[in-house]
């Protein structure tokens, strides 16, 4: 295998998924974001959109918060510095892959 | 919206201190002067960060969500930490500073051309503080004509008649610059009207756009 196929090969598979890698690549340039924000940026639905947190929680990338803002509740969202040194590995692979 | 509003405020003033008496104390005195300067400040400044924190919570929020960016002001006034401890694309003490830098020198270069473009179209002999002020005024001017180039490259993208502000805004400028009062201290005032009255209305113009096409999402989000 030469170094361009295995670039590929070891993409990390938690980003490497459309819907997980829109919520990465939204949250890598701020600092907090709430769920309405990236409901409306990646135009998925709810359940979608929360599979994917869960996934990208899981996997430790992203930190989720359950706060409210008065009376509403809201849900806050971020990148860990785990989630971030993957994104930018993630990057890295992806360019030198191609 | 809001530096519209100061811009307006500044040209009304400029306005009020031409017909106020010769001899006035605030148009005679640099501090009585200044007070009518700090005075639009406060006026837009406070009221206006606090329009501002009204129009993001009630309907910014409810409606496309929230998102903070990264603090700008505290890692680089911070006591200096170790730069390659900090999680990638979080911004840095260093690379603030840099980008701080680069700004002022671009800054710079863009009020160094309108300066020049003074000296080619001077309309009258100014004295060496005059000079300053003015030079100090067009570096500070061409930091805002660097934000707004910015601003409507990418709002350009989703709304392209916000090049046609631009057009207006540069041909209203050209017709003030070659019909309006041949003073380089008159013809500011005439320009900040203009610009001031223009930025409102897109303001407003974007504002009511964005109410149009959004609406507020019914209860909390998740």
């Amino acid at each position: 295998m030469n170094d361009q196929l295995r670039a590929i090969s070891e993409l990390d598979r938690v980003i490497h998924e459309p819907g997980r890698l829109m919520i990465v690549s939204l949250l890598w340039p701020v600092k907090e974001c709430d769920f309405l924000y990236l409901m409306n940026a990646t135009e998925m639905n709810k359940g979608n959109l929360s599979g994917h947190l869960a996934r990208l929680e899981e996997a430790g990338y992203v930190q989720i918060e359950k706060t409210y803002r008065g009376k509403v509740p809201l849900t806050l969202l971020r990148l860990t510095p785990a989630g971030r040194t993957a994104f930018e590995k993630y990057r890295e692979g992806l360019k030198s892959a191609f | 919206m809001l530096m519209g509003l100061m811009l307006l405020g500044f040209g009304l003033l400029g306005y009020l201190q031409s017909i106020l008496p010769k001899d006035s104390i605030w148009t005679k005195n640099f501090f009585f002067s200044l007070l009518f300067m700090y005075a639009v400040l406060f006026v837009v400044i406070g009221p206006g960060y606090w329009i501002r924190r009204v129009i993001k919570r009630r309907i910014t929020f409810p409606r496309t969500g929230y998102v903070a960016s990264h603090s700008l002001w505290r890692p680089m006034v911070a006591p200096k930490t170790d730069d390659a401890g900090v999680a990638p694309g979080v911004p840095t003490r260093k690379s603030l500073w840099f980008t701080m830098l680069g700004i002022v020198l671009l800054a710079a270069l863009v009020g160094g051309g309108l300066v020049c473009m003074m000296v080619l179209f001077e309309r009258r002999h100014l004295d060496a503080m005059m000079w300053l002020v003015g030079v100090g005024y067009v570096g500070y001017l061409g930091f805002w004509v660097l934000v707004y180039a910015f601003w409507i490259w990418r709002m350009g993208r989703e709304q392209r008649w916000k090049w046609l502000v631009l057009l207006f805004m540069a041909l209203g400028l050209l017709v003030i610059g070659l019909l309006g009062p041949g003073n380089y201290i008159e013809v500011v005032r005439p320009v900040m009207l203009f610009v001031g009255v223009v930025w409102i209305i897109s303001g407003l113009a974007t504002l009511f756009s964005y109410l149009r096409h959004t609406r507020a999402f019914a209860g909390e989000a998740q």
